[in-house]
């Protein structure tokens, strides 16, 4: 099974040539290139020359001997304070534009996209589910033409419940759309991801792996928190998951916040290389239970 | 100064492994210190068993040095049962299981046993009543440990004994005690980690060093919490700290590694490489801060 970790925390701190770079000597497969999460969530992606830049991280992750696996969409209300009709007609749309431009050139399959929560458009369960809907189609007609397909997240407040992501998927009902599972996020609101796993089945072809303690959503490496791994890998063999492994951690959790901490670049080695165990020991556990229910 | 760990790993890791194995995988994530945790003595019948436990004693002190490691410092049971009924806990299972340990600490040549304070629930909202059982409670274990060549090092732990000032207050009364600072408590109550070391300067003898985010204690390995680790080693450079670097960390505060949650033992040397890790950088930038001052 590919194990892959976001890119966004290490690029932050020391680019991104030398993030992929740590990354693949930590012992990853892949990345999920994140968007969504830098200071400045566009970066270098709005100036003339994205597609050079793009095609020299290609490079770059092919010298390392990685690739993009999957990719984060900028969040819908961002901290600009731009909401509302206008926000998702005359920016999110624009910018979107770019994003799976983007992922098209460094040829990322798929990229999870957050539903719309902002009560300008979500004042009630109903008006939400449309309002989302009418996002999400929208979205694919741009993205599709660059090749990449879009998975929808389950959030805290926002498609958490098995039956609410389920609702919006069978609307959908298009499997150009996929569902990435929050395995953290479920922790939080619904004891654990398994259930949402089990009533999404072969929806399910992403993951976001990271462990909390309930209260907050701390995104740190699985076994720092109280996440029931093994229930969720359960649940994961039981619809004969087969996409990737990937961890989604916080800048903290990994050692990324050195300059607050006392640590610097110099320990991200350290710290990446022990996610990656954390990661790969777990894939390889779900590895051997799909061998198993493929054995019965 | 050397890079040391404590032995308290998952009760998972402590059913599926030996002692000679623990001993072994700490061995080969590269330490050669280590701090003996001795809570699992928190019982009546251990505390009246002084053969087993110098049985225990007497094996670690043959498997240690097969594995180039020593033992410099030990955590003392804190685990008790304070409200068992009808019972004097202090008498008949506190004190006891104490004089165990300084035992072993003996046996072991360990000079420096760290014990967290007295927390009895009849001290809840009783500040002096808590300060004044803590005297009594310290005084007694110094007057134990000094025959087995056994200093007592108190442990500040969250609302209790959390700033520089209520230590000192009790090392007046009780002035054989060393301090252990341990920084993840620190970081949840009273003064934070670094403004405790220079508030105790000379008298910080022992470290337990983990890391949380300021909400549970995690003990986290250095690196993946959110504390001043820059801020704690200027402090213990400024402080002219020359003890052991004595990491105090567990491998899931929740239960990961322990078996329910989908870590086992298998993945322990992975935890203790990524430890070693951690503390072998700050140990470098402690080193170069002390040199500098």
């Amino acid at each position: 099974m590919i194990l892959s970790t976001n890119l966004a925390h290490p690029a932050e701190y020391v680019g991104y040539e030398r993030g992929i770079e740590i990354l693949a000597q930590a012992g990853f497969d892949a990345l999920d290139f994140q968007l969504g999460t830098l200071g400045d969530p566009f970066g270098p992606w709005l100036d003339p020359g994205w597609e050079r830049y793009a095609s020299h991280l290609l490079t770059v992750a092919r010298d390392n001997g990685v690739y993009f696996n999957q990719a984060h969409a900028p969040l819908p209300m961002g901290k600009t304070g731009q909401v509302g009709d206008d926000f998702l007609k005359n920016i999110s749309y624009e910018r979107m534009t770019r994003v799976f431009e983007v992922c098209g050139a460094l040829h990322i399959p798929h990229v999870i996209v957050h539903g719309l929560a902002h009560p300008a458009v979500a004042a009630t369960p109903q008006t939400k589910l449309e309002a989302n809907i009418e996002y999400f189609q929208r979205l694919k007609e741009i993205a599709e033409p660059c090749g990449v397909r879009i998975a929808l997240e389950n959030l805290m407040r926002t498609f958490s419940a098995p039956w609410s992501m389920k609702e919006i998927v069978d609307r959908l009902n298009d499997d150009y759309f996929l569902v990435c599972v929050d395995v953290g996020h479920s922790n939080m609101v619904n004891d654990g991801a398994k259930d949402l796993i089990r009533a999404l089945g072969r929806h399910v072809q992403a993951l976001h792996i990271h462990d909390n303690h309930v209260d907050y959503d701390e995104h740190l490496m699985p076994g720092l928190g109280s996440v029931d791994w093994d229930g969720t890998l359960a649940a994961l063999a039981d619809i004969r998951y087969s996409g990737d492994f990937t961890l989604e951690l916080a800048a903290h959790s990994t050692g990324c916040l050195s300059d607050q901490f006392g640590f610097d670049e110099s320990f991200y080695p350290c710290a990446f290389r022990y996610a990656q165990r954390a990661g790969r020991y777990l894939a390889d556990k779900l590895d051997t239970m799909l061998r198993q229910r493929a054995g019965e | 100064m050397e890079l040391s760990i404590n032995t308290l790993f998952s009760a998972a890791a402590r059913r599926e492994l030996s002692e000679a194995q623990m001993l072994t995988l700490l061995a080969d994530a590269g330490f050669r210190t280590l701090e003996l945790s001795l809570d699992w003595l928190c019982t009546p019948e251990l505390g009246r068993d002084p053969s087993k436990c110098r049985a225990y004693a007497q094996g670690l002190k043959a498997l240690a040095p097969e594995r180039n490691l020593r033992f410099s410092q030990a955590q003392l049971p804190y685990g008790f049962d304070w409200m068992m009924r009808d019972t004097d806990v202090l008498n008949y299972v506190v004190y006891p299981c104490m004089e165990r340990s300084f035992e072993i600490c003996e046996e072991l040549g360990i000079p420096v046993a760290v014990a967290q304070p007295v927390t009895h629930p009849m001290t809840i909202g009783l500040p002096s009543r808590k300060f004044t059982w803590n005297v009594t409670y310290f005084d007694k274990l110094a007057q134990l440990g000094a025959p087995h060549g056994v200093t007592v090092a108190v442990e500040n732990m969250p609302g209790t004994f959390d700033t520089a000032g209520e230590v000192l207050s009790l090392l007046e009364n009780v002035p054989q005690l060393a301090v252990c600072v341990n920084t993840g408590h620190s970081n949840l109550a009273g003064e934070a980690p670094g403004a405790l070391i220079r508030g105790l300067g000379r008298h910080v003898a022992a470290l337990h060093l983990s890391g949380n985010q300021g909400m549970y204690d995690e003990c986290m390995v250095p690196g993946v919490d959110q504390m001043d680790w820059g801020d704690i080693l200027q402090a213990l450079a400024d402080a002219g700290y020359d003890g052991d670097f004595t990491l105090h960390v567990s491998d899931g505060y929740t239960g990961a590694l322990d078996g329910t949650h989908g870590f086992g033992a298998d993945f322990l040397p992975s935890f203790l490489d990524f430890a070693h890790g951690s503390g072998e950088f700050l140990l470098r930038k402690l080193t170069r801060m002390r040199d500098a001052t």
